[in-house]
C-alpha cells in the first residue's frame, strides 16, 4: 500500500522514532533510546484520523446545541446559555470583539479543523499539492489547543462564581460535549502523520512517470 | 491518542511488515492485506453515544413543557418566574405569549422532569402576589422575590399540558379530607374565598368560593372544614360571620364583641348546640348551612326560611313589616320577606301580595333542606283548610304577624301558582276583622244611649233642687212662718218667764206648735218632691254616667252587624 520514496530511509529499513527522533533500523522493534516502538509510519494513521474527526463531528451538535453555561441566580432565574446564544448576546450588547472572538474560537475553528482533518486524509491518498497540505496540517496542530479557550471559561465561572443563593454557575451538557469535540480534534490532528502525504505524492510522480513512460 | 496507545500499535499488524522482513536493502511495495478495523473507531462510537446521551439527559431534565393561560401576566418575566410547589421550585416560565384573540396571555412553563407527577388534568395553577383579602395579607414574600406560580396538584390519573390558570388562589383541592358543605348568606358581609372558619379561635377550616345566586338573591360559599374537626358540625350548628365589633347598649351595660384581629379580617365562625358537642361521624358532604350575619341572628334563628309563597290580602297590610313572623299555632315557622305590589303587579282586584318564607326544616320530621316534601305538605294541609291570615301582634304597636292555622269553616281551596310564586290561600283576619266589629258596636252602644233624657232629667232634678231651697229659705228665712214661731217661742219663753200666766202660755204654746206643725208638713211634702228628683239624677248617673261627658243631643241610628267580608280564597 505504501510505497516510500527510493531516496528516502524507510526504504533503507530506517525508521525515526515518533517520541524521541532517533533514527533507528527498523530490525529493532523498539528503539532502543526510549523504548518506544518504532514504525515507518505512525500505524493506522489515516483511519485512526477519520476516527477520531467523525466522532468530533457527532459531538459537535450537542456542543453547540445544548447549554454550556447554566447561571442559577435569585434574582434572575436560572439563564440557560448555548455557545451561538452567548455570541449572540454579545454582538446584541455590541460587544463585537468579544462576539468575534467567541465566535472564531469556539464555533469557526472547531469546524475549520474538521474540515482540514477531512482535507488531510484526502491529500494523503491522492498525493496532489502534497506542500499546501503540508502546511495546512501545521496550522491545524498548532491552532488546536486554542479552542479549549471556551472549556477553560467555563471551568473557571463554574470554579469561581458560587455566591451560595445569589448566584451559581454550572456548566452545562455543551461544555462537555464541547471539550470532547476539541480532544477529538486535537486527537486527529496528532494521529495524522503527515508523511502520508509526500509518500502518497512519490507514488503519484511515480505512477505519472510509469504512465509518462507507458506512454512514451 | 495514537502517539499515546502502544498496545493498539503492538497488537495491529503492522503496515510496515513486508519492509521490515525483507532485507532493508530490497525494496519492496507489495502491501499487506489489511482487513480487520482499528480499534479507534470506538472512539466516534463513544462519542456518538456520549452526545446522544447528553442530549437525552439535557431534554430529560427538562421535563415536560406546559401552558397555562391567564387574564394577565402581572409580574410573570420569561426564564426568572418560577413555578413552585409548596414553596419547592418545579419548573421556569420560559415565554409569555399573548393568545390569538388578545384576550389573555399564555405562558410556557418548562417543569423539571420530576414535576411531571404534579401536572394531573386537574392541577390548578395561579399567580402567588402580594394579596389583602377576608383572609388576611398573604404573599407578602413576592414584594421582594417577585410574583410566582404555584401549582397545585390534582388528582386526576389523565396528565394535563394545557391548564388555565386560577385569578385567586384555589379551592380547597378535592383530594384532601375534610368536610365540605355550602353556606348561604344574604350579605357577603366582607367574606370572601379564602377566609377563615373559626372555632373557639382556632382555624378549622376556610371558604373556599363565593358565589352570588341572582335567582335566589343569596350569596353562596363553599366551605371547608378540616377533617380533625368536620365532627363538630352539626345538623342544627349555626354559622356566623364574625367580622367587625358588636356594641350594644342595652339594660344590662355597653357589650362589645369582637377582637382587634375581627377589625381586620372577617371570619366564619359557628356554634353548636350542647347536645351533640362531637358528632361520632362528620355529616356527609353537600349540606347546606345559613350563614347568619352576627352572633345574635344565629342564636335567634334557629330555622332557615327558605320556601317563598305569596299571600293576597285584601285587607291592609299597615303594620305587617319585614321579618315579621309566620306563625303556625304560635310556633314561627318562617318569616314574612315583604309586602309589596312588585309580587303581583297586575292584579285587577289589586290585592295586596305579601310574601312569606317558610322553614322546611320546621315542617318535617327529619331535617334536610327538602323543600319538595314540604311543599307536598303544605299543599295537603292546604287541602285541609290550612289557612293564612294577619293577626295582630301588638295592640299598641299594631304589629301585624302571618298564622297559619286550620280554618273549620274555610271554604275549600288549594295552593294556587300566579306570578310565579306558590300562593296559599288566606282568610280576612278574624281576629282583626272581630275586633273592629266589636268595637264598632261598642261605639254604637254609646251613640244610642239618651243622653239628652238624661241631661234634661239631671237638669230638672237640679232646678227642683233651687226651688226646694228657696222654699226653705222662704220658710226659714226672716218674716217666714218659721221665723214668726221661732220669735212667737222666744215671746212665749220671756212672757214665761216674765209673767207667771201659764194657762196664756200653754195656750199660746198650743196655738204655736200647731203653726209649726203645718209648716213641717208643707216643707216635708216639697223635700219629697226635692228627693224623687235626686234619687232619678243619681239614677241616671249611676247607669249612664257618659252622660256628664257626651251631652249629646243627637240621635243615632241603632247600631246593624257589620257585614262580613269576602273570602280570599283562590
Amino acid at each position: 500500500m505504501i510505497e516510500f520514496d527510493p531516496a528516502s530511509a524507510a526504504v533503507r529499513g530506517l525508521a525515526c522514532c515518533h517520541s524521541c527522533g532517533r533514527v533507528e533500523s527498523m530490525e529493532a522493534e523498539r528503539c532502543p533510546r526510549c523504548h518506544a516502538p518504532l514504525h515507518l509510519r505512525k500505524p493506522d494513521s489515516l483511519q485512526r484520523t477519520i476516527a477520531l474527526a467523525i466522532g468530533a463531528v457527532v459531538l459537535y451538535f450537542p456542543a453547540n446545541l445544548l447549554p454550556v453555561l447554566q447561571v442559577e441566580s435569585t434574582l434572575q432565574g436560572t439563564r440557560q446559555s448555548t455557545i451561538v446564544g452567548g455570541v449572540v448576546q454579545f454582538w446584541k450588547a455590541g460587544d463585537y470583539p468579544v462576539a468575534l472572538i467567541i465566535f472564531i474560537a469556539s464555533v469557526m475553528i472547531p469546524i475549520l479543523k474538521i474540515l482540514s482533518i477531512v482535507v488531510l486524509c484526502l491529500g494523503a491518498r491522492s498525493g496532489r499539492s502534497p506542500r499546501a497540505l503540508t502546511r495546512l496540517y501545521r496550522v491545524t496542530d498548532y491552532i488546536g489547543r486554542w479552542s479549549m479557550v471556551d472549556v477553560f471559561v467555563v471551568a473557571i465561572l463554574v470554579g469561581v462564581v458560587q455566591l451560595g443563593s445569589v448566584i451559581t454557575i454550572n456548566a452545562g451538557e455543551g461544555a462537555l460535549a464541547f471539550a470532547g469535540v476539541v480532544l477529538l480534534t486535537i486527537f486527529a490532528a496528532h494521529s495524522f502523520d503527515p508523511r502520508l502525504i509526500w509518500d502518497a505524492a512519490a507514488k503519484e510522480r511515480r505512477h505519472s512517470g510509469r504512465r509518462s513512460q507507458e506512454a512514451a | 491518542m495514537s502517539v499515546a496507545s502502544p498496545d493498539a500499535q503492538d497488537d495491529a499488524p503492522l503496515p510496515e511488515t513486508p519492509v521490515s522482513h525483507p532485507p532493508p536493502e530490497a525494496p519492496v511495495s507489495h502491501p499487506p492485506p489489511r482487513s480487520r478495523f482499528s480499534p479507534v473507531w470506538i472512539i466516534p462510537v463513544v462519542s456518538a453515544l456520549l452526545g446522544v446521551w447528553l442530549v437525552w439527559h439535557h431534554y430529560s431534565a427538562e421535563g415536560p413543557e406546559i401552558t397555562v393561560r391567564f387574564e394577565t401576566a402581572e409580574g410573570i418575566i420569561a426564564e426568572k418566574t418560577p413555578v413552585l410547589c409548596r414553596s419547592v421550585p418545579v419548573g421556569t416560565v420560559t415565554r409569555i405569549d399573548l393568545t390569538e384573540d388578545l384576550k389573555g396571555v399564555i405562558i410556557t412553563v418548562d417543569m423539571n422532569r420530576d414535576a411531571a407527577r404534579l401536572l394531573a388534568q386537574d392541577s390548578q395553577i395561579w399567580i402567588v402576589r402580594a394579596r389583602y383579602s377576608s383572609a388576611g395579607i398573604s404573599g407578602l414574600g413576592t414584594l421582594v422575590s417577585g410574583n410566582y406560580l404555584e401549582i397545585q396538584p390534582g388528582v386526576l390519573k389523565n396528565r394535563g399540558r394545557h391548564f388555565i390558570g386560577l385569578e385567586n388562589p384555589p379551592a380547597t383541592p378535592p383530594g384532601v379530607p375534610g368536610l365540605r358543605f355550602k353556606l348561604i348568606a344574604q350579605q357577603a358581609g366582607g367574606l370572601g374565598p379564602g377566609a377563615s372558619i373559626v372555632y373557639k379561635g382556632i382555624n378549622v377550616g376556610k371558604l373556599d368560593t363565593r358565589v352570588f345566586n341572582p335567582e335566589s338573591g343569596e350569596v353562596e360559599f363553599d366551605a371547608f372544614i378540616e377533617d380533625d374537626y368536620a365532627r363538630l358540625v352539626g345538623e342544627r350548628t349555626h354559622f356566623y360571620n364574625t367580622g367587625g365589633l358588636d356594641l350594644k347598649i342595652g339594660a344590662e351595660g355597653v357589650q362589645l364583641r369582637g377582637t382587634l384581629e375581627s377589625l381586620l379580617a372577617t371570619n366564619v365562625t359557628f356554634t353548636e348546640p350542647a347536645e351533640n358537642h362531637l358528632r361520632p361521624k362528620p355529616l356527609p358532604d353537600g349540606q347546606t348551612f345559613v350563614l347568619y350575619s352576627g352572633f345574635d341572628e344565629a342564636s335567634k334563628a334557629g330555622f332557615n326560611p327558605t320556601l317563598p309563597y305569596l299571600l293576597l290580602f285584601t285587607a291592609s297590610v299597615r303594620g305587617l313589616s319585614p321579618e315579621a313572623p309566620v306563625d303556625f299555632r304560635g310556633i314561627r315557622v318562617g318569616t314574612v320577606v315583604g309586602a309589596s305590589f312588585e309580587y303581583l303587579p297586575d292584579d285587577p282586584e289589586h290585592r295586596v301580595p305579601v310574601l312569606i318564607k317558610i322553614d322546611p326544616n320546621l315542617l318535617l320530621d327529619q331535617p334536610g333542606r327538602n323543600n319538595t316534601t314540604a311543599q307536598a305538605l303544605i299543599a295537603e294541609n292546604v287541602e285541609k283548610g290550612l289557612r293564612a291570615s294577619l293577626k295582630s301582634g301588638s295592640l299598641l304597636t299594631g304589629q301585624l304577624f302571618v298564622e297559619l292555622d286550620f280554618q273549620k269553616s274555610a271554604p275549600p281551596a288549594a295552593v294556587a301558582s300566579v306570578g310565579g310564586y306558590d300562593v296559599l290561600p288566606t282568610i280576612p283576619s278574624p281576629g282583626l276583622d272581630e275586633l273592629e266589629v266589636k268595637a264598632g258596636a261598642l261605639l254604637d252602644k254609646f251613640k244610642a244611649l239618651p243622653v239628652k233624657k238624661t241631661v234634661d232629667d239631671a237638669n230638672g232634678a237640679l232646678i227642683a233642687v233651687k226651688d226646694a231651697a228657696a222654699n226653705l229659705d222662704r220658710l226659714t228665712g226672716s218674716g217666714s212662718p218659721l221665723d214668726k214661731t221661732l220669735r212667737n217661742s222666744e215671746k212665749l219663753t220671756a212672757e214665761l218667764s216674765g209673767n207667771k200666766d201659764i194657762g196664756t202660755t200653754l195656750y199660746n204654746l198650743r196655738v204655736t206648735s200647731e203653726q209649726l206643725k203645718s209648716i213641717v208638713d208643707e216643707l216635708g211634702a216639697q223635700f219629697s218632691t226635692v228627693g224623687q228628683n235626686l234619687t232619678q239624677a243619681t239614677d241616671t248617673l249611676k247607669h249612664q254616667p257618659w252622660r256628664l261627658i257626651w251631652p249629646s243631643t243627637k240621635k243615632y241610628p241603632t247600631p246593624s252587624p257589620r257585614k262580613a267580608l269576602p273570602s280570599e280564597d283562590r
